[in-house]
């Protein structure tokens, strides 16, 4: 699986879905990119409608965390989600398995 | 179609003649004799409408399940709950005396006259069973979250059903951070943390629902005995108050609902039309309620308190022989927990004992009087009510829930195999949980 997307689609700060299937989201904290598999392992919450602090994302639901850097789940160890690998040019973004 | 709120997550919907209620908790405490519903004065049974059709029950936490408060309805009035995996909680309605429980398959509509049908939902959790309610009639739709945790399909299927009022959770109701043994600046962070979180699932749950009008319910409860006040606090508590979901959906931005605080005994017609019967507790007068409400239940709190009695001198043979039997007939929770317990019986009768659950321990006792440095989890709980709990008289999680007792952890991580573990140690419910487990893990 290789995603090639656009670095000025995705803005800092945001999580932003970019695959559907697999669901896949990613994050710019405005120095680095990050992808991670895009639905909480707990209620199936599609993780784009949770936040960012730090290298924290929390799931809207009912709270889960995970790590972004690493998709090691924080509040519920064992309960990861998958991390995918990123790769950077000038313009674009690559994640791939 | 008019619904009365009761306090925490019971509601009172009336609909073409006939009334069905939901989670009745209205007198009396709840979780051993800890928690009381956010109103300014304590209900009395007068309060209670026995005079139902129906009785819709999410769950078995004593919230939601109250004895003292089902003892007053009519044995012959149809209880429904959802039909979950495990029998425990139909068994513990028919305890009662209930003759009439009906299983419901999630998500199956069940006609009960051809105005009115109910779809009870079930949560996704493989260790805990909960669920939320649908109810339609030819008058309106209401949903009911409970405090169940809802999967995102259902929340769209509960969207697609269009329902006009909506009551949905918005409060952290759990012993975590309080019993744990925090720095004073380290609790107030997670407690912090923790509403946040809360209230930002409130906020989403209701802009994925979209009802026309949503109700903040199923919150904090009141802690009025005297040993637990700073537990309300407003805001340096966990436990939040509907006010604060209320300015949350509207700082949000979000549109297409309108979020209403009730009071308890408060109505809501379909049509959003509130009836406004009571004062609501809210953040800005949470001290003063609680102070009324604990100096007007203090000595019949006292009393409950008493009586719950002393431990027996049996009981360390019985913790012993309890933790010995669940802890070997299941050696793959015990896999997964991977843990030493450092269980403190405090109080007459008690003791000082050691559960091993290592994964590497994989015979001999796995419980014994002791004292250990190397422990993973430290709990100090009340002598008499690890017994009650190790006689299977009382849940481990209601027991946790009253926040009577102190906790420790290293390191400090959330183990939701033991949880799971004391929740149900039956090794059958137990064996399946793992066999779906370790394929999604």
């Amino acid at each position: 699986m290789e995603i090639i997307i656009k670095k000025k689609e995705i803005p800092a700060n945001e999580l932003i879905e970019i695959s559907t299937n697999p669901k896949i989201i990613i994050f710019n904290n405005g120095e680095k990119y990050f992808a991670v598999s895009g639905i909480c392992p707990h209620a199936k919450w599609p993780l784009e409608l949770g936040f960012v602090s730090d290298d924290s994302l929390t799931c809207g639901g009912h709270g889960w965390e995970f790590n972004i850097t690493n998709g090691e789940c924080i509040s519920n160890p064992g309960r990861d989600i998958k991390k995918y690998k990123i790769k950077e040019d000038e313009l674009d973004i690559t994640i791939y398995d | 179609m008019l619904t009365k709120f009761l306090g925490q997550a019971c509601t009172l919907i009336e609909t073409n003649n006939k009334k069905i209620i939901v989670d009745p908790w209205i007198v009396g405490p709840c979780n051993v004799n800890t928690w009381y519903t956010l109103r300014n004065k304590a209900a009395t049974k007068k309060d209670i409408p026995t005079d139902v059709d129906y009785i819709y029950i999410s769950h078995e936490h004593q919230d939601h399940f109250q004895q003292e408060t089902l003892k007053e309805f009519s044995k012959k009035i149809p209880i429904y709950i959802c039909k979950f995996k495990t029998k425990r909680f139909y068994n513990e309605i028919k305890k009662l005396g209930f003759k009439n429980i009906i299983e419901l398959t999630s998500w199956k509509p069940e006609i009960l006259t051809k105005d009115l049908e109910i779809t009870s939902i079930q949560n996704p959790d493989l260790m805990f069973e909960d669920s939320a309610l649908l109810i339609k009639s030819s008058e309106g739709t209401v949903f009911c979250q409970t405090d169940c945790k809802m999967d995102f399909t259902s929340l769209k299927k509960v969207n697609a059903a269009k329902p006009d009022i909506g009551f949905f959770m918005y409060s952290v109701a759990n012993w975590y951070p309080d019993v744990y043994n925090y720095s004073k600046e380290k609790r107030d962070e997670i407690a912090k943390k923790r509403k946040l979180n809360k209230i930002n699932g409130f906020v989403n749950y209701v802009d994925v629902i979209k009802p026309k009008f949503a109700v903040a319910y199923a919150g904090g409860p009141l802690f009025p005995h005297e040993s637990q006040i700073k537990l309300n606090d407003p805001i340096l508590g966990v436990f939040g108050c509907p006010d604060e979901a209320k300015m949350a959906w509207n700082k949000s931005g979000k549109t297409g609902s309108e979020v209403v605080v009730m009071a308890a005994d408060d109505e809501i017609k379909i049509d959003g039309t509130h009836i406004k019967n009571k004062e609501p507790v809210l953040s800005t007068n949470k001290m003063d309620a609680i102070k009324e409400l604990s100096i007007e239940v203090q000595e019949d709190l006292n009393k409950r308190w008493k009586a719950e009695g002393d431990a027996s001198t049996r009981l360390p043979n019985k913790i012993i022989d309890y933790f010995n039997k669940i802890i070997s007939e299941n050696p793959v929770a015990r896999k997964h927990i991977d843990m030493k317990v450092q269980l403190i019986a405090d109080g007459k009768n008690g003791g000082e004992f050691i559960l091993d659950m290592s994964k590497s321990k994989t015979s001999g006792n796995y419980a014994k009087e002791g004292k250990t440095e190397d422990w993973n989890y430290l709990m100090k709980i009340p002598a008499h009510l690890v017994e009650k709990a190790v006689n299977e008289e009382l849940l481990w999680e209601t027991l946790f829930l009253s926040a009577r007792w102190e906790a420790d952890r290293k390191p400090d991580q959330w183990n939701e195999h033991f949880i799971n573990l004391l929740y149900d140690p039956d090794p059958t419910r137990i064996s399946n949980i793992y066999k779906i487990y370790e394929k999604m893990h």
